[in-house]
């Protein structure tokens, strides 16, 4: 069993136009994120309820109209976020795969998570993704490219931090045959990671704000 | 220093007796919950996060650099950096009349002071306090105008901050900073313009007092054109 994350690195106010963004790579997986908003939207697009989310996740090449990993981005995103606060205005999260060595879908999250910190946009609780896959009957978290390539089922928790401040799953998408007992060992694998994760967040923000200790 | 993440419980030793809860906290029931990253402060019953930010959330009471857009009836249609433009009066600028009315084009710039953030409506800002005074307030003209987060402009004009203090002993110049990140100034020529622009955007991650007399120096001794 393996059960320890890859190095993770992060640069916050990465890119200079958009709000909020940040370089996040985890192993030699890497995404660049930005979230811009609450901001100006379209009228078509426009919702007198709740603001408007748009995700999209892109790819080096190839058509990036859509992709698998917005649907679980979405949905995170809409949770994560009370939409309810900014009606009739739109927020954009646009996270661009630089270089995919494995569990990019987590990585994605995670660099989503950290471009919404950097914005400083109000939402209910920090999120973060984590990928485990099943090879041989072994479980693997944060597996790179050659893993999840041989691997027989994988599964990408998307996990909130609960009220008690311990992870709980917000969504989750599986590929191939997994049983009850698997699914619960699998999530017992990614509870200590998410929690390595949203340590991670607090440093790297703790250093963004070091600047006002005067 | 104690850093706040969104849904962490505020519980800080201060708390209890705090009566006034600020940007960042929300109250459920008897807990306070983070709503944005932040670093906790507290002062005289007052609580709050410093939120580092670029994108401006109008409030009411704030001083912001806005930019005129356009002119529709009684109304100069303004953008302030939110989403959606905020308005103001054309009555509301000293010595304006019903008859006299200021004189802004689209692309002026004018500091003001945000005085109603109902929500689902557009922000309306005034020009005057009230006793119907400007101080300080209305068109700025000439000079530069840029942007910079929300946190430096708060920064900028905290009393013990010493970076426009240090920047006035080498430049001669004006500035008015904006609550909304905006950052508008004047100086004896497009040099010194540059140089202190310059300065000041480097300035943001600039912790130690040496460091900033440096940097200072540096940009005053520096020639332009290189």
């Amino acid at each position: 069993m393996v059960g320890r994350l890859r190095e993770m690195r992060c640069e916050v106010s990465f890119l200079k136009n958009a709000d909020g963004s940040a370089s996040f790579s985890q192993g030699a997986t890497c995404v660049w994120a930005s979230c811009s908003g609450p901001g100006d939207v379209h009228a078509s697009k426009a919702n007198e309820e709740a603001m408007t989310l748009d995700v999209s996740y892109r790819t080096n090449c190839g058509d990036n109209k859509f992709h698998e990993l917005n649907n679980i981005i979405q949905s995170t995103l809409s949770k994560a976020i009370n939409l309810e606060l900014f009606p009739h205005t739109s927020a954009a999260v646009t996270i661009h795969g630089i270089q995919d060595d494995g569990s990019i879908g987590a990585v994605a999250l995670n660099g989503a998570c950290f471009a919404l910190l950097d914005n400083g946009m109000p939402f209910e609780t920090v999120f973060c993704g984590v990928l485990v896959v099943r090879l041989k009957d072994e479980l693997i978290v944060d597996p790179t490219a050659k893993q999840e390539a041989a691997s027989t089922g994988r599964v990408l928790f998307s996990i909130c931090r609960g009220s008690d401040g311990g992870p709980e799953v917000c969504s989750m998408d599986a590929i191939g045959p997994w049983d009850f007992e698997q699914l619960e060992a699998a999530w017992c694998y990614a509870q200590p990671s998410a929690r390595a994760i949203f340590d991670f967040y607090r440093n790297v923000m703790q250093r963004k704000h070091s600047v006002d200790e005067q | 220093m104690t850093i706040y993440l969104p849904g962490d419980v505020v519980n800080e030793p201060s708390s209890s007796d705090s009566s006034i809860i600020g940007y960042g906290i929300n109250v459920r029931g008897e807990t306070k919950v983070a709503s944005q990253p932040g670093v906790y402060r507290s002062d005289e019953g007052k609580m709050w996060l410093n939120v580092h930010s670029k994108r401006y959330i109008p409030q009411e009471g704030d001083r912001v650099i806005a930019i005129v857009t356009s002119k529709t009836g009684d109304f100069f249609r303004l953008d302030i950096g939110t989403a959606e433009y905020a308005m103001v009066n054309f009555t509301n600028f000293e010595g304006a009349t019903k008859r006299n009315r200021p004189n802004l084009k689209t692309g002026d710039i004018i500091y003001a002071s945000v005085f109603d953030t109902t929500p689902r409506t557009e922000a309306e800002l005034t020009c005057v306090d009230d006793e119907k005074r400007a101080r300080g307030m209305g068109q700025l003209n000439g000079g530069f105008m840029f942007n910079v987060s929300l946190n430096h402009c708060r920064r900028l004009i905290h009393p013990e901050c010493k970076i426009l203090q240090t920047i006035g002993k080498f430049f001669k110049f004006e500035i008015t900073v904006g609550m909304n990140g905006r950052i508008w100034m004047n100086a004896a020529g497009v040099d010194d313009i540059i140089k202190i622009h310059d300065v000041i955007v480097k300035s943001e991650f600039v912790k130690e007092d040496d460091e900033l007399i440096n940097l200072v120096q540096n940009g005053y001794t520096r020639s332009v054109s290189d």
